[in-house]
This record gives structure tokens, sequence and C-alpha cells, in this order.
């Protein structure tokens, strides 16, 4: 869990961690299991979720995870995503007549289809009510008690019932 | 690879579909211009039919730059472009799928469209044939050039004018050869060959500048 102040650097660290970004200085690794360590987790791919949840305004919900199926998936496994985050009712409106909340969970939706160990969260909570910030809390749980991990930036106090280790960013004194 | 391809092509023709046709403002645009050209070049049917292969490349070209300006920035700002890399998917099937929808959805229909057009101009039919081969062979290269403009321009808000500046220039050479290519009656195979060598370059070489520009989009 990576904290900070806004402007601290919470997302520049994501995208640098994604791969987006190059970092000025240091080293990057990953560990996938008993595999070696790699600088990037291409091979493994990740989920991402930045600020941005990835969707088509034009497509409904359907379509839109449709788009992001594995090829080992069918239109059971969107269903299945869809009741998790409780969109189910709203699965054939288009996005943009979605709240952003809704779309949030849609976004939330995406990232568990992509089954990925891996997971790197810009802001999990943003625009989700009580509920909502349960049900990430819940599906953290979930994913790290399948021995996944996940880097969640976030302001907000979520307590997922998981071992989480916490870094603080502050923002650097002006020069 | 082939499956990413499909995945892209699949989506934005869903895309397009819901979009309330503003693919086709390239194919409305070609048929407003070829009209208004014939009356523009009046009544004399000998005058007309000499310009119509020049007047079709001409608006081929210009109304296959259209509708390029939104190409990348859609998936750029909503962050998919984000998630389709993270996922261990390729920018360059991206990249691609997304090319060969706007060639099927932007130039497919000025294809359609471009008989009509020459009639119209008074071009005798048989030129239509080596005028469709043309468009045919050098169509990709302006999809391309005006592709790859909307790659390098596709974080700039309102990049519509930008692309077509840049895309502008690359785009003389395929019209040079494309109108040179269609005489009556018969194809001028060396221009023919120069335009497919020019699509084949574009081919090439836009792909490979639009992944670059887009993965520094990216950072």
């Amino acid at each position: 869990m990576v904290r900070g102040t806004n402007g601290s650097g919470k997302t520049s660290l994501l995208r640098v961690l994604a791969g987006f970004n190059r970092a000025k200085t240091g080293a990057l690794g990953f560990r996938f299991g008993s595999d070696d360590w790699v600088d990037e987790p291409t091979q493994h791919g990740l989920g991402w979720l930045g600020h941005q949840n990835g969707l088509s305004d034009a497509l409904n919900s359907v379509e839109n995870l449709r788009f992001w199926l594995g090829s080992d998936q069918d239109e059971a496994d969107i269903e299945r995503v869809l009741a998790t985050v409780e969109m189910t009712d709203l699965q054939m409106q288009p996005v943009h007549t979605l709240s952003a909340g809704q779309r949030r969970r849609l976004g939330l939706a995406r990232l568990l289809l992509g089954n990925h160990s891996l997971w790197l969260i810009d802001e999990p909570g943003a625009n989700l009510d009580r509920d909502g910030s349960a049900l990430v809390e819940t599906l953290l749980e979930q994913h790290i008690k399948k021995s996944g991990c996940a880097i969640i930036a976030s302001h907000e106090k979520l307590q997922p019932d998981v071992p989480t280790s916490f870094l603080t960013l502050q923002t650097a004194p002006a020069s | 690879m082939i499956r990413e391809v499909t995945q892209i092509i699949v989506r934005d023709l869903n895309i397009a579909r819901y979009s309330g046709g503003s693919w086709s403002q390239g194919a409305i645009f070609f048929v407003l211009f070829t009209l208004l050209a014939a009356f523009a070049l009046g009544p004399e049917q000998a005058a007309r039919a000499n310009m119509a292969p020049a007047l079709i490349w001409l608006a081929a070209t210009l109304s296959s730059q259209l509708a390029l300006g939104h190409m990348f920035t859609g998936d750029l700002g909503n962050g998919m472009l984000d998630c389709w890399k993270t996922s261990n998917r390729h920018i360059s099937s991206f990249v691609i799928g997304k090319f060969i929808t706007h060639w099927a959805l932007v130039f497919g229909p000025i294809l359609l469209m471009a008989p009509l057009g020459a009639l119209m101009l008074g071009a005798p039919v048989s030129t239509l044939a080596p005028l469709l081969v043309s468009l045919l062979i050098g169509g990709p290269a302006l999809i391309l050039f005006g592709g790859m403009a909307a790659a390098l321009t596709a974080n700039t808000k309102g990049n519509g004018l930008l692309v077509v500046l840049l895309s502008g220039p690359l785009l003389a050479s395929p019209l040079i050869f494309g109108v040179g290519a269609v005489q009556a009656e018969l194809i001028n195979t060396i221009d023919l060959k120069i335009l497919g060598a020019i699509s084949l370059a574009a081919s090439v070489l836009c792909p490979i500048i639009s992944i670059a520009a887009l993965k520094v989009h990216l950072e």
C-alpha cells in the first residue's frame, strides 16, 4: 500500500513499476513464484487499473469485457465478474450512461477478468460508495488468498484483512 | 498476435456501429467534392473527362484524412492502451488492427463511391477499372501516412488539422503516381508499380513509427 499526499508521486511510482516510464536511478526486479528475477513482468503481464478504467464509452459492459477475454475464457467468465462487482443489472447499458462509480466497478471487473497474479491499482476506491470500498477490500482479500499480490496507491483508509506493508511517500522539498 | 488484431478490429467495428455514422464523413465529403467539381467544371464533356482521374484522386486523398484525428486519441485518453500494454498484449497488434479497420471504414466507402464520382465527372466507362485499381493499390499509403500523423499527435487535443498538416507533404507522392497510373482504357504500369512501392514502404515504416510514438505517449 503506497500512501502519500497529492503530488507525492504515487502514480509516478506505479507507472514506473508497470514499465511505462523508466526510473532515473535504481533497478527494478520482479519474481513470480520460483521463477528467476526479471526486469519486466512482460511474460506474466500484470493487472493494471489506473485513474482511467480502460473502457470504451460507446460499448456496453458485456462488449467492453468481451474485448478483454483471454483465449481460454468465455462468456461465463464475463457473467461471473459482472456478478462479483454487482453490475449484472446494468450490463446492457452503454458505458457513457453509467456513473463514475459504476464505471470504476467495471474497471475492477476488467481487472478480475485479467487473472494476473500482480495487481497495480491507482486509487481503487475512487468514486466508489461505502459498499464499493468494501467490495474493493473483499476483492483484495480474495486475490491475496489466491497467492496474488497487489501494489495499491491510495490516500483512503482501505483496510483489507491481509498482511500489508505500507510505504509513505513525501513531497520532495522545493529546491 | 492475429487474435489480438482481430479483437481490435471487431471492437472498433462495434464502436463504429454505435457512432452514428461518423466514420462515413470521408465518403460524404468525397461525394460532395466530386459533385461540386462537376458543377464547377461546367457542361463541356471533353474537358471534364480529362480531369476526372485527377479530381477523383484528389477527392480520395483529402477525404481519407478527415476522420483520422480521433484514430488513437480515444484509446489513449480512456486508459485502454495502458491496460493493453500491461496485460502483455502487443502495441504492434493494436496499431495494425487500427490501420486495417480505418482502411475498411474510411477508404472502403470511398472505393465504392469512386465509380459513381468518376461518371458524374464525365469520365468514360473505360477509365473506371484503371482508376479503381490505382485507388486499391494507393489507398493504403493514404491511410498509413494519415494514421502515422494521427499517432504522432495523439496526445494533442484537437489534432485534426495537425494530422492533415503533417501528412499533407507525404500525400503528394501517392497522389502524383496515382493520377499518373490512370490512363484511358489502360494502366500506366510504371506509375502503378511506383505507387505500389510507396504503399509497401508505408506499410512497413508507418506502423513502426506509430508504435514508437504511442509508446512515448504512454510515458
